[in-house]
């Protein structure tokens, strides 16, 4: 009688013990602290408009196995900041470092405007449909400078 | 020992390695998340206001950490302030506090400068800003312990 009290209570405690480690498993596995979820999808799908209007897609322009710094901008962000950006985009490239503007609107002359503002300093001025932006990054505030290495968002600066 | 006693001490067994070997994954895991905040400090060179390129390293504290406020003059001016006026307490308790304004013309951040009171002021090149320091928003005070970035405070106008 004793032993198999014994028994049942070495099944009860071997039963707790594993539900407990399983909460704890699935606590680790779940509940982890979110990442920040600044994540590019389907990099080879995003395609960008010239400011001739002529479609090209994004992935080409990144330099491969370095940071490329992109400055996405709304024609309608303060222009400070948006000046701001281009203006480290200037300092960077002169530093030889890869480096786009992607205005972040549906109408392309808005973008093309601003380009023209720095025609003689920045030329890499591309325009992507707001839409589009929403569909391939998660970049919620803009301006920003974001570095992409190897299709990933290596980090962003806010540029308010 | 019976048989299904020697499987329940196994049981019981793996259960609480694994209760053990998760926790410490978890909770003890040693990573400190700040760490890549500043990559390859070592190779950072930064200018004092003479334009003399100095070791980012070499204005660490050796024993004690560090205060590191990383702006640019075209940040929001309040916090511009706010920022210079918490190095200066630093400074009175003895910590080591530097300022880091991000600029490509060091003259201009010399000009800058003379309306403040004197502050451990440096500049650091932009390109070397967007290569090794991750900061989401600036001004932010790094505070940098033995080479490596422990705490990351973004100065804002709030309390």
């Amino acid at each position: 009688m004793k032993n198999k009290l014994f028994q049942l209570n070495n099944t009860a405690f071997a039963v707790i013990a594993l539900i407990i480690a399983l909460v704890i498993v699935f606590f680790a596995l779940f509940f982890q602290k979110k990442d920040q979820g600044l994540k590019i999808t389907n990099l080879e799908n995003i395609v960008l408009s010239e400011m001739n209007g002529k479609q090209v897609k994004m992935e080409p322009l990144l330099k491969p196995g370095e940071a490329t710094y992109i400055c996405f901008f709304s024609p309608k962000d303060c222009f400070n900041c948006m000046n701001k950006g281009i203006n480290d985009l200037i300092s960077l490239e002169k530093s030889g470092k890869t480096c786009l503007a992607v205005g972040v609107d549906n109408d392309l002359d808005a973008v093309s405007k601003l380009a023209d503002h720095y025609a003689s300093s920045f030329k890499a001025f591309y325009s992507i449909k707001v839409n589009d932006f929403i569909a391939h990054f998660t970049i919620k505030i803009l301006p920003v400078i974001t570095a992409i290495k190897q299709g990933k968002i290596e980090n962003v600066t806010y540029l308010k | 020992m019976k048989k299904n006693e020697i499987f329940f001490n196994i049981a019981i067994l793996v259960a609480i390695i694994i209760a053990i070997v998760m926790v410490k994954v978890k909770f003890f895991s040693g990573e400190n998340p700040n760490a890549r905040a500043i990559q390859d400090i070592e190779k950072l060179s930064v200018f004092d206001l003479k334009e003399k390129p100095v070791k980012f390293t070499s204005l660490l504290s050796k024993e004690d950490e560090s205060f590191v406020l990383v702006f640019t003059v075209y940040d929001c001016h309040t916090c511009i302030l706010k920022g210079l006026e918490q190095l200066k307490s630093l400074k009175k308790e003895g910590k080591q506090a530097i300022g880091l304004v991000v600029s490509d013309d060091v003259a201009d951040i010399a000009l800058w400068a003379q309306n403040y009171e004197p502050t451990n002021l440096h500049v650091i090149k932009k390109v070397d800003f967007y290569t090794h320091i991750k900061a989401q928003q600036l001004p932010v005070m790094f505070t940098i312990d033995d080479n490596e970035v422990t705490r990351i405070q973004t100065i804002t106008t709030e309390l």
